[in-house]
């Protein structure tokens, strides 16, 4: 489980940002909330295990949008 | 006399064709002559482009035949006609009388279509089935091999098949609307208009070669049916002029809602500019001028997100151990300096889509191909012979990622990462159409363009540079 989120965080997670960044001249560097979705998904697996934990994690993914409300610090 | 020896020469070199006698059809777009034997086309050119045919689709002059049931009929394949005859010059009349058989063919031009009627009365013994057959051949070393498919258009949606994969025999036996043959840019099309089709069936032939087929009953030792004969370029309106249905063979992707605007503007912007190239260069610019009040709103969003990183990383450290005091420490300072944090990931996800959809407009439309932009750029659906732009743009890109500040949050291994995506990219673009590397291009250029004009604008932002995060 570790290993997916290192490859996430050192390989997918770059490419991603680097290809948005290229496509729209970088408007949306920056997470809406603190911590990142990626942490605060291993934190929930850590804490929860993969269904609960992973359910956390996909409803936090889902509320990364403009009309989600403030945002902000948001921990496990 | 020089007439003569051209077009016996012409004979000479044509495989499949034996006689000189060719009869032609002219429609608007196109010229058709019509096969004296079995097969119900010989060859079918389009005027423009130049030196477009049939044979560009399907690897095969003819590509259509029809065919009996029983080994009695058989012989038919290798009959010529008993007459041939020009009703009117938009009309021809093929037609085949022995002891067996009446069998009659009636080209007519329709529009940009031809309609083919066919009349067959059985004498003596009769098939129990007819079967109209539709055939198209992959070829060694295709550039195209990717796009070389069948495909047939049932329920308001068209299915693709690729001849160059096995295609398993398959029956559908739900109305099928048409039955054609693609290539990257061209298509033949079948259209039953009044035909018993109780079936179409599709199998592989060999290899890269499959066929589709029409099968219909004999009924009374007849068989009257009537078909709308297609090969167009895949242009949205041409085809629509032709069917409805028929711009679904224009393969945009997933995102064709997305792509038909895209088409839509870089067609209407082509009016004024009269260069493809231009086009996708000015296109370009004007997305980046959408967007930019969006980029400058989250530019300083994400100002203030790096004024905020340092506070927290200190309440980190203070409250290593007791997360209950940390997360009400967080919430309190989100809430006294006013945390306004950017719009989420959402919109950053949304410019995929419109990236993908641009992506296919510049592989998929015909009017890319052949099109010139420039100097060594003369067909931008084809990719940069010289690999000039990807080099170009891998090297914009490096710059851009030099010129801008990396995200908030994102650690030392991640940024090295971020280093070799130019490179990547520059790779990825090594043989993809020219008009797409142009795009991906100047949307780095300009890219660049307004990050110095912002930074000059809002300031450097000097210290954002040097975080690291270890949320």
């Amino acid at each position: 489980m570790k290993l997916l989120f290192e490859i996430y965080r050192k390989l997918l997670s770059p490419f991603l940002h680097s290809f948005s960044k290229f496509l729209g001249g970088n408007p949306y560097y920056g997470c809406k909330f603190v911590p990142t979705c990626s942490v605060y998904s291993e934190q929930a697996i850590q804490t929860y295990g993969i269904a609960r934990g992973g359910l956390k994690a996909l409803s936090r993914i889902c509320r990364c949008h403009p009309f989600s409300g403030p945002g902000g610090y948001d921990p496990v | 006399m020089k007439n003569k020896f051209l077009a016996v020469l012409i004979a000479l070199f044509s495989v499949s064709i034996s006689h000189a006698d060719v009869n032609t059809l002219m429609l608007p777009a196109s010229k058709l002559s019509i096969d004296d034997g079995a097969f119900w086309l010989r060859k079918w050119e389009l005027n423009e482009p130049k030196g477009i045919e049939l044979k560009t689709i399907t690897s095969f002059d003819s590509a259509l035949l029809m065919t009996f049931s029983g080994a009695d009929f058989a012989y038919l394949n290798q009959q010529k006609a008993s007459t041939l005859k020009t009703v009117s010059p938009s009309t021809y009349e093929w037609n085949l009388s022995d002891a067996n058989i009446d069998y009659k063919r009636t080209y007519e031009v329709q529009g940009d279509a031809v309609i083919v009627n066919v009349a067959v009365q059985f004498k003596q013994k009769t098939p129990s089935k007819a079967y109209l057959n539709l055939v198209s051949h992959g070829i060694k070393d295709d550039p195209e091999s990717r796009d070389r498919e069948l495909f047939y258009f049932t329920e308001s949606k068209i299915e693709r098949k690729n001849i160059e994969k096995a295609i398993d025999p398959t029956e559908i036996m739900t109305p099928v609307k048409w039955v054609g043959a693609g290539s990257r840019y061209f298509i033949f099309t079948v259209i039953p208009e009044s035909a018993p089709v109780e079936k179409v069936l599709l199998q592989s032939t060999g290899d890269m070669s499959a066929q589709a087929s029409f099968q219909m009953p004999v009924t009374n030792n007849n068989l009257n049916a009537r078909f709308k004969v297609v090969f167009a370029p895949k242009k949205l309106d041409f085809l629509r002029g032709i069917d409805k249905s028929l711009d679904t063979t224009v393969n945009l992707g997933f995102f064709t809602f997305i792509a038909y605007p895209i088409l839509w503007a870089l067609k209407f912007i082509y009016k004024f500019v009269g260069n493809y190239g231009f086009a996708i260069i000015i296109l370009t610019l004007i997305i980046k001028l959408l967007t930019f009040p969006l980029v400058v709103k989250s530019m300083k969003g994400m100002r203030k997100m790096a004024e905020f990183q340092p506070k927290m990383k200190a309440l980190q450290d203070k409250h290593k151990d007791d997360k209950a005091a940390l997360n009400a420490e967080m919430m309190q300072l989100m809430k006294s300096s006013g945390y306004n944090p950017m719009a989420g990931c959402l919109p950053m996800l949304l410019q995929m889509p419109i990236f993908f959809a641009l992506y296919s407009v510049l592989y998929a439309a015909e009017e890319l191909y052949r099109a010139p932009f420039a100097f060594w750029l003369t067909d931008l659906s084809a990719k940069d012979p010289y690999f000039i732009t990807p080099v170009l743009m891998s090297l914009v890109m490096f710059l851009q990622q030099r010129l801008t500040p990396p995200s908030p949050g994102m650690d030392p291994a991640q940024r090295k990462m971020m280093m070799f995506m130019p490179l990547v990219f520059g790779g990825f673009m090594l043989t993809t159409p020219s008009g797409l590397c142009v795009y991906m291009l100047v949307n780095a250029i300009a890219s660049v363009a307004q990050q110095q004009y912002l930074n000059k604008k809002l300031g450097v932002p000097g210290h954002a540079a040097n975080m690291a995060s270890s949320f």
